[in-house]
C-alpha cells in the first residue's frame, strides 16, 4: 500500500472518529468499576430491591463509537405514526427530567453506567485495552451490586461481551454467570455487509445481490475495489479498513475464531432493517430489498442467537415524503452527488446502523426488555406481599406497657401473639392481636424509590372490638418490617410512631376515618381530653395530616 | 440442433466479448483470459442473460420470474409500449445463479430511464426477478 493510501485512510479516519466526550477530572465519584455512573451523573438513586440491591446495566459502544453514543438526541422516528419526544436512551433508563415523574417498575431498580474504549475501537474485541477491560469491569460492577450485570450493546460491542462472556475470572468463575439479560443492536455475529465491500470481497454475500449492488452503487458505480469510485463519505467506512473492520467482515477468520453465545446467558438481538421496494420495472412488486441498518445484514444481526427482533424502515408505502425524496434524489445528474445524497437518506433513517440507540421503537424495545428481566429477577417488594398472609413485623400492634410485641402471623386477616392471660402490671396483658388489614395505598414515602405500604388495621389486647390504627410496612433485605404507625392507647416516644393527638396533648380515642392523600395521611379521630380517666367520654375530633420527612411531623386541624 | 445452439451463442458472447471488452463487475472476478478468443464460461452466461433482457417486451411475460411476475402490482405497466432494453455490458456481475446488470430502457414518447435489473437462473435459463431504478429523467 502506498504512503499516499495510507495518508487518505488516515486522514478518513480523522474524519469519522468521534470526538471523545468531555469527563470531569480523575477522582470524579461517578467513575465506578472503569464505567461511568450516568445514573448518578443525571442525580438519580435506583430504589433498592426487596432485598437491598439496585440492578447494573451498563452500556458498550461499537467501533470508533464513544460512550456518547447512547447519549445522543437522534429521535428519527418520523417513519411511524406515533412521533415522540426525543430523549436519549440513557436519558430514558435514568428517568425523565420532569420533576416528579417517575420510572415504571423494574426500571426505577437500574443503574445505569456507560463502558467506553474509545482510543482503541479500531482494535479487536481480544485487545487488553477492550475485552479484558471490559471484563474487568463486569467483575468490578457484579461484586458491587451483587447480582448480574445485564449489557447493552451496540455493533462491535455485541461482539466484545460475547468475548467476555465466554472467558472466566482470575478465581476461575464463568463470567458467563455475572451477566444478567444482554440485548446487542445490529452487531454483526455473521459480519458486516459494508465492511466487505470495503475490504472489497463481496463473494461472501452474494455479490449479484440487490443489497451487495446497492452498497456497491454507494460506494462507487461498480464497486470501490475497482478504484473507480469510494465510499469514504460513509461514516465508520475507513474505519472498516482498520484492525477491527478487516475482522468484522463477513466471513473473516477472526470472526469464525469467536465463540458463540454460552448456554446460560439470555440474549435478545435486535437488527435494524432498511427496506427498499423491488419493482418488474414501472411495476412495483409487494418484495423489498432488505438492507439491513446498511453496515450490518438483518441476517447477521440477528444470527446469535437466532430469535432476533427486526425493526423495519420501509422506503414504500410507508412514506411518501420518502418516496419523492428519493426520485428526486435519481434525478440528480451528477453520479457522486446522486450516490452521496441516496446514502444520505439511508444514513437518516432510524434503521441506519448508528442510529439505532436514537430510535424510539428500539429503545423502547430495550427499556422493556431490561424491565423485564430485572422485574423477574428482583427480590419481592412490597406489592408482593399477600398481608392478609403473612407474619406481621413486630410492634404492629404496640401494647402499653409491654416493651416489644412478637410478630403476629396472619392467616385470612386474623392473627395473633403472647399470652392473653398473662398480666403486664398496668393489667394490660402480654397479648396482640390483630383483625381485617386493609391497605389504604402503596407509596414511596421516604422516597427512596421503593414503596411503603400503608394499612388500617384493628389491634386489641384481647377485648372484642380493638382499635382502629394505621399501621405502615416497608420491606428491608426481603423481609417486612415496621415503618411506623400508631399506638394502641399508648404516647410512644419512639420518632418512627405516629402518635396522633398525643402530640397535641390530648389522648387518642379512636380513629374513625384514615385515607392516603398522595404522601399524605389523613387521619380523622375522636380523642379524650388528657388526664381524664374514662373511656367513652370524648371531648373532641381533629383531622391530623402526617408527613415523613426523616420523622413523622403532623399538622392538626380541629 | 442443440449444437447450432450452442454455437451461436458461443459466438454472441466472442462477439460480446470481442466488441465490448466485458469486465468483471464485482468479487467474483473471472480468470482472466490469457487470449482475446478464450470464451469462459462466465461470458457464456453474460452472452445468455444479455440475451434474456434485450428480447424483454412490454406486458410480456417471457423472461421474467414467473413468481415475481404474479406478484406485480400491474404487468401490463412492465415496461412501457414500444419499449428496447439495452445492456450496459461493462455492468454485469454475476455470481452462480444471481447475476445484475444496468441497463436502459428507450421507448417512442419516454424519457430513458436506467434501472438495475437482477436476475436468477430458473430451470436453467435466466430470468428477471426484480429491478431498481437507478436514474430517473426529469
Amino acid at each position: 500500500m502506498t504512503a499516499r493510501r495510507w495518508a487518505a485512510i488516515a486522514a478518513g479516519l480523522l474524519a469519522v472518529l468521534p470526538v471523545v466526550p468531555v469527563r470531569a477530572a480523575p477522582g470524579d465519584p461517578n467513575w465506578v468499576c472503569g464505567a461511568y455512573d450516568q445514573s448518578a451523573k443525571r442525580g438519580r438513586n435506583p430504589a433498592p430491591d426487596g432485598a437491598g440491591h439496585t440492578f447494573p446495566v451498563v452500556t458498550i459502544h461499537g467501533i470508533t463509537g464513544s460512550d456518547d453514543d447512547f447519549d445522543r438526541t437522534i429521535d428519527k422516528s418520523y417513519i411511524g405514526a406515533n412521533p415522540q419526544p426525543p430523549r436519549t436512551l440513557l436519558d430514558a433508563f435514568a428517568g425523565p427530567k420532569t420533576p416528579g415523574a417517575t420510572l415504571p417498575p423494574g426500571l426505577n431498580h437500574m443503574r445505569v453506567y456507560s463502558f467506553s474504549y474509545t482510543p482503541d475501537s479500531l482494535r479487536w474485541v481480544d485487545h487488553p485495552n477492550v475485552g479484558e477491560k471490559f471484563a474487568a469491569t463486569i467483575d468490578c460492577l457484579y461484586q458491587r451490586h451483587g447480582v448480574p450485570v445485564s449489557v447493552v450493546a451496540h455493533s462491535m460491542g455485541g461482539l466484545v461481551t460475547r468475548w467476555v462472556a465466554n472467558t472466566s475470572d482470575p478465581a476461575g468463575v464463568a463470567r458467563a454467570s455475572k451477566l444478567g439479560k444482554v440485548v446487542t443492536l445490529g452487531t454483526p455475529y455473521e459480519g458486516s455487509a459494508l465492511a466487505a465491500v470495503a475490504n472489497g470481497v463481496t463473494d461472501v454475500l452474494g455479490a449479484a445481490r440487490p443489497a451487495v449492488s446497492i452498497l456497491n452503487y454507494l460506494c462507487g458505480e461498480i464497486g470501490t475495489h475497482t478504484g473507480k469510485g469510494s465510499c469514504g463519505w460513509i461514516p465508520l467506512y475507513s474505519s472498516l479498513r482498520s484492525e477491527a473492520g478487516r475482522n468484522l467482515r463477513a466471513g473473516s477468520s477472526a470472526l469464525a475464531r469467536l465463540a458463540r453465545w454460552p448456554a446460560g446467558v439470555d440474549v435478545s438481538t435486535l437488527a435494524g432493517s432498511e427496506r427498499v421496494p423491488l419493482a418488474l420495472f414501472g411495476s412495483p412488486l409487494n418484495t423489498a430489498v432488505d438492507l439491513g441498518d446498511v453496515v450490518v445484514a438483518t441476517a447477521s444481526a440477528t444470527a446469535d442467537p437466532r430469535a432476533g427482533r427486526v425493526f423495519e424502515c420501509r422506503y414504500d408505502s410507508a412514506s411518501a415524503t420518502i418516496r419523492t425524496r428519493f426520485k428526486e434524489i435519481l434525478r440528480i445528474a451528477d453520479p457522486l452527488e446522486r450516490r452521496r445524497k441516496l446514502g444520505g437518506a439511508f444514513m437518516a433513517s432510524p434503521c441506519y446502523h448508528g442510529n439505532l440507540m436514537g430510535y424510539v421503537e428500539l429503545t423502547n424495545e430495550v427499556l422493556g426488555l431490561l424491565t423485564e428481566w430485572t422485574t423477574a429477577h428482583k427480590a419481592p417488594d412490597i406489592r408482593s406481599i399477600d398481608l392478609r398472609n403473612t407474619t406481621w413485623p413486630a410492634d404492629s400492634c404496640e401494647v402499653d406497657g409491654w416493651a416489644s410485641s412478637p410478630p403476629i402471623p396472619v392467616r385470612n386477616g386474623e392473627g395473633s401473639a403472647g399470652n392473653r392471660l398473662e398480666e403486664l402490671p398496668n393489667g394490660h396483658f402480654y397479648f396482640a392481636e390483630l383483625y381485617y388489614p386493609e391497605t389504604l395505598g402503596y407509596v414511596d414515602l421516604d422516597g427512596n424509590g421503593s414503596e411503603e405500604a400503608v394499612t388500617s388495621v384493628r389491634c386489641t389486647n384481647g377485648g372484642a372490638y380493638g382499635d382502629q390504627l394505621v399501621v405502615v410496612l416497608t420491606m428491608d433485605r426481603g423481609r417486612l418490617v415496621l415503618f411506623g404507625g400508631t399506638n394502641l392507647s399508648a404516647v410512644s416516644t419512639r420518632p418512627e410512631h405516629l402518635n396522633l393527638v398525643d402530640d397535641f396533648g390530648e389522648r387518642l380515642s379512636r380513629i374513625d376515618d384514615a385515607r392516603l392523600e398522595g404522601r399524605d395521611i389523613v387521619v380523622t379521630e375522636t380523642y379524650d381530653a388528657t388526664g381524664r380517666e374514662c373511656n367513652a367520654c370524648h371531648t373532641g375530633r381533629a383531622t391530623v395530616r402526617w408527613r415523613w420527612n426523616g420523622r413523622w411531623t403532623a399538622t392538626l386541624q380541629r | 440442433m442443440a449444437g447450432i445452439r450452442v454455437g451461436a451463442v458461443v459466438g454472441v458472447a466472442v462477439l460480446l466479448s470481442a466488441a465490448l471488452g466485458c469486465s468483471s463487475g464485482s468479487g467474483s472476478r473471472a480468470a482472466p483470459s490469457t487470449t482475446s478468443t478464450t470464451i469462459s464460461r462466465r461470458q457464456v452466461e453474460i452472452a445468455a442473460a444479455t440475451r434474456v433482457l434485450e428480447s424483454l417486451r412490454p406486458g410480456d411475460p417471457a423472461g421474467f420470474d414467473p413468481a415475481a411476475w404474479k406478484d406485480a402490482v400491474d404487468p401490463l405497466a412492465v415496461l412501457p409500449r414500444g419499449a428496447k432494453v439495452s445492456v450496459r455490458a461493462d455492468s454485469w456481475v454475476m455470481e452462480g445463479a444471481e447475476a445484475s446488470a444496468d441497463v436502459m430502457v428507450s421507448a417512442p414518447g419516454v424519457p430513458d430511464q436506467r434501472h438495475w435489473v437482477f436476475l436468477r437462473k430458473n430451470h436453467g435459463h435466466w430470468v428477471v426477478y426484480g429491478t431498481l431504478p437507478l436514474e430517473v429523467s426529469p
